[in-house]
């Protein structure tokens, strides 16, 4: 087996990979302990034993020494805290979660290829360091030293071990010559190897293992650490260590996982002293399920005793599955295509491919729901980086806040969860920052705990997630947030606004109320950053605050960036695509209905409400449409901030489940469309972007705002040339930069509203 | 035909000759001279004008069909087409050039081309043929009035009295030109 550069690399990644869900695994069984460290159960701190364990087993391999060095002691503690050596206290708890930031830390720098400066995590280490080894009489990671109290001096014994390996041992990547290594660096090794089960070279398969060794080693270390070194080959081989001068006793031991050995050592001739044992036994207990000769299945005191867990899921590139993905809403295109054809087919022949259509259309249907739900992963990968985070700016703001999470296992597209990560750690650094009290105090003087929470949840609701996150701090200050959007021009000083449309401000680009400037977050992209991260995502974000009392922030995303369920409707002689998540009714206005407002805004009344309308073919510039309202249709749709926008459109054509194709692959972003598909017709059909239709009609139509300026009649002699490309890139750009536009394009945009 | 079944051999050499040869250099020839090197560019006609591309860029010609437009881009971009479930959209290469729209017919032709990493078509009268042209034979082009003509060749050949232009397809589609073309037929207009 020969191991070249380049194979290793491949290891590596693989490593690091799992590292990153071992972490996960760790940081969150550590937040249980944090929340409740009285009904600590031993599984946890197994399982977060096994996660350093395994970490430090793999650093070894890549000689991250700095990696194995750390984990090594943490790894040290936490066997002394699973055998019931150190109490869990609240102090420890937090050691153990700034130990697990530390170890993160390392792996990541592990894996760019440099080193950790020793003063980042030395005061960790030490008390570390302290509390794994700074108890002799008990210590557990130098048996030998107890030894020495013992029998006053180190014994050399001589331990013979016979190490036949099965068959597949090549196969999970074990490589029998690090173990030879390893045991010499104990002591003096002798070896010798058995080639009997080597079969004649025709029958040889190369990754299988045929040699077997019997090993001879003289050395001062103890059983355990003989046994240490095979610890990751146990399942793969058979395995016999025997002392040479008192082979009874030790062949005895290996059949010895029982508490007795505690109370009673039975064994040879004084040595091995009850501590030794429980050291022993821990080292058994841990490697219980995975021995394959001992009379096992005795439950052990750290109840580590079920069986080894079957593997019951497989890594898979993410390439293969996208390609599954891809290939599947071919499929979903061509059976729509197909089933179209059919309509043009003569009746009897119709009818007749009608019921085979049916059943090919459940099936892709399913087909396509069954890839989809492969690339589902649930949120937790996400939410578990955030403790870390908040742990970290609170420590950074001098603020105390605790964080609840509920709803991690809410799944959802593996697109959409890659996508989350940095509008998610925005919103949380927002909350800590702006959302929670600027100190401790202050909060008591507000009535409320010092201690600070933040919640956050994810929770599916009709077809979409919805992850929320909330914190029970002094509120959004709309006093403030009105001044600073008046001084920032984002809204004229008379303008009258709700509640909500103020909240809604902080949403506004280079917005931020924050007084001065901190590291953590207020560098002007903000909460806009969030917003159109998020509505990139086809998501809505929202805010609901109550001054003194808190903020919630509510985050909703479509459960996949694949496929989307929308309705047809066709302007003149195009057709889009509205989605289905977010419409809410359709209606035909009568003209009673309809009114016009001052800035040249159109509204249609709706059960005492008054929702604006967006036309769709004076935005997009489409000719023979309808122009009349109240000949046309009102699609009313709902849009961030829960409000709603009327899209005048010719007719509703169906409803369809879609296939979303990305426009940007080979062009660039166009205003007021997401994304694009493919209808059955084989025609590429445009999916609307709801909310940046909004923008752009409330763009036309502020920018028309001060009504006084202009007299209406001058504008309505204005000449009818207009470039409408023009004014609407110049829509556009104002959109992203919300400045106000410049004296040209204002003018463009009053003719283009004159036009009709 | 004859030369559309020298591109199938030269494709079908590719695998044998080991390196993929991205210049597009008839195999066995990459070892001349530099100068005497061998490009091949399909060609086709705008008007009484001859256009060429680097073959290499070329994925597909089909004949054109309708486009779904899409809302508020410059007049020259005629809408994107489904590409076996590829959206890839539709450049007229004569409205690029200011020439005015083209009246598109079954008889147009869309020449599916690679820029850099993204997949675009253009819209053209006829697709006439493949040349392999010496480099030494590609002229620059000679600095004109007109920015748009130095800006989107790469290059001018003479065969048999008639002249080729090489599209420099890159700049052609390029973001920031387009920027510019639309600022360019706006002073037009004025």
């Amino acid at each position: 087996m020969s191991t070249n550069d380049f194979d290793l690399d491949q290891f590596k990644a693989t490593y690091f990979e799992e590292c990153a869900e071992l972490l996960i695994d760790a940081e969150t069984r550590l937040a249980d302990l944090q929340h409740n460290p009285e009904s600590v159960d031993a599984e946890d701190l197994n399982a977060i034993f096994r996660v350093v364990h395994s970490v430090k087993g793999g650093a070894g391999a890549f000689s991250f020494d700095q990696l194995v060095g750390f984990a090594h002691i943490y790894e040290a503690l936490l066997d002394r805290m699973r055998q019931g050596e150190i109490q869990i206290t609240e102090d420890i708890v937090t050691l153990l979660l700034s130990a697990n930031d530390i170890l993160t830390n390392l792996i990541q720098a592990a894996q760019n290829g440099t080193t950790l400066p020793e003063e980042d995590f030395i005061e960790v280490k030490n008390k570390l360091n302290l509390l794994a080894f700074d108890q002799p009489a008990n210590t557990s990671s130098e048996p030998s030293e107890s030894e020495t109290v013992t029998s006053g001096e180190k014994r050399v014994q001589k331990y013979i071990i016979s190490f036949i390996p099965k068959p597949e041992l090549l196969q999970h990547a074990n490589e029998p010559l690090l173990l030879v290594r390893e045991m010499k660096e104990l002591g003096q090794l002798t070896t010798t190897v058995n080639t009997d089960r080597l079969p004649s070279i025709q029958k040889i398969i190369s990754d299988e293992a045929y040699f077997s060794w019997v090993f001879e080693l003289v050395s001062d270390c103890s059983l355990s650490d003989v046994e240490e070194v095979f610890e990751f080959v146990t399942e793969d081989c058979d395995l016999e260590i025997k002392i040479h001068n008192e082979t009874e006793a030790k062949t005895e031991k290996q059949e010895q996982a029982s508490p007795e050995l505690v109370s009673e050592s039975p064994s040879d001739s004084g040595t091995k002293k009850s501590l030794e044992a429980t050291k022993q036994q821990a080292v058994e207990a841990m490697q219980a399920p995975t021995i394959p000769t001992p009379p096992s299945g005795k439950p052990t005191p750290t109840g580590n005793n079920q069986a080894p867990q079957r593997v019951s899921s497989i890594r898979v590139e993410l390439d293969r599955v996208d390609r599954l993905v891809n290939m599947v809403g071919e499929l979903v295109i061509t059976q729509a295509m197909l089933r179209q054809q059919v309509d043009n087919l003569p009746s009897e022949l119709a009818a007749f491919m009608a019921k085979g259509f049916e059943d090919l259309g459940m099936h892709t249907r399913e087909i396509q729901e069954s890839v989809m739900a492969v690339r589902m992963q649930p949120v937790k990968s996400v939410f578990a980086r955030i403790p870390r985070l908040v742990r970290e700016l609170a420590t950074k703001l001098g603020k105390k806040v605790e964080l609840e999470t509920s709803g991690e296992h809410t799944e959802v597209d593996k697109t959409v969860i890659e996508q989350l990560s940095d509008p998610l750690t925005h919103m949380i650094r927002n909350s800590l920052d702006h959302g929670i009290e600027e100190t401790p105090a202050d909060r008591v003087k507000a009535g409320k705990p010092e201690l600070a929470t933040v919640t956050l949840s994810a929770e599916h609701r009709s077809g979409r997630i919805h992850i929320i996150v909330t914190d029970d701090g002094r509120g959004i200050n709309r006093e403030r947030v009105k001044a600073k959007a008046i001084e920032k021009g984002i809204i004229s000083p008379d303008e009258n606004l709700s509640d909500e449309a103020i909240d809604d401000l902080i949403f506004s680009p280079g917005f931020s109320t924050a007084e001065e400037v901190t590291d953590v977050s207020g560098r002007g992209v903000g909460m806009d950053v969030v917003r159109r991260n998020i509505s990139n995502l086809g998501g809505r974000i929202s805010v609901q605050s109550t001054p003194g009392k808190g903020t919630k922030f509510i985050m909703s995303l479509p459960l996949t960036l694949a496929v989307l369920d929308g309705m047809v409707v066709a302007v003149g002689k195009e057709k889009f695509i509205i989605s289905l998540t977010a419409i809410i009714e359709s209606l035909r206005p009568t003209k009673t209905e309809l009114h016009k407002l001052s800035n040249g805004a159109e509204v249609v009344a709706l059960r005492g409400e008054y929702i604006r309308l967006v036309k769709l073919h004076r935005l997009f510039n489409i000719p023979d449409a309808q122009r009349d309202p109240s000949q046309a249709l009102v699609v009313v749709v709902e849009i961030e901030g829960g409000k709603q926008v009327g899209i005048l459109v010719d007719e509703l054509l169906g409803q369809q489940q879609v296939v979303i194709k990305s426009l940007e692959e080979n062009y660039d972003p166009v205003a007021g469309i997401s994304a694009a598909t493919i209808l059955g017709n084989g025609m590429v059909a445009l999916i609307l972007d709801v909310d940046g239709l909004d923008a752009m009609a409330r763009q036309a139509s502020h920018k028309h705002e001060p009504p006084e300026q202009t007299g209406l009649l001058d504008t309505e002699k204005a000449p009818q040339k207009i470039d409408p490309p023009n004014q609407l890139k110049a829509s556009l750009t104002d959109n992203k930069s919300a400045l106000p536009a410049d004296d040209h394009s204002e003018d463009e945009t009053r003719k283009y509203e004159v036009m009709e | 035909m004859e030369s559309n079944s020298l591109v199938t051999q030269e494709k079908n050499n590719l695998p044998a000759q080991g390196e993929p040869n991205s210049q597009g250099h008839p195999p066995g020839e990459a070892a001349m001279a530099e100068d005497n090197s061998h490009h091949q560019f399909i060609t086709f006609t705008v008007g009484d004008q001859e256009y060429g591309v680097d073959i290499m860029s070329v994925r597909e010609i089909k004949g054109w069909v309708e486009t779904t437009l899409l809302p508020n881009t410059p007049e020259y971009m005629r809408g994107v087409l489904n590409l076996r479930g590829v959206i890839v959209p539709i450049f007229d290469l004569r409205c690029r050039f200011g020439l005015g729209k083209t009246e598109a017919t079954n008889l147009h032709v869309i020449v599916i081309i690679a820029v850099k990493n993204r997949m675009v078509g253009i819209l053209v009268d006829t697709v006439s043929d493949i040349l392999t042209v010496s480099n030494s034979d590609i002229r620059d082009v000679p600095k004109m009035e007109t920015l748009i003509e130095e800006e989107y060749l790469s290059g001018l050949v003479t065969i048999e009295e008639r002249m080729v232009a090489l599209l420099n397809q890159e700049r052609l589609f390029d973001a920031k030109m387009i920027d510019s073309g639309i600022a360019m037929s706006k002073m037009d207009e004025t």
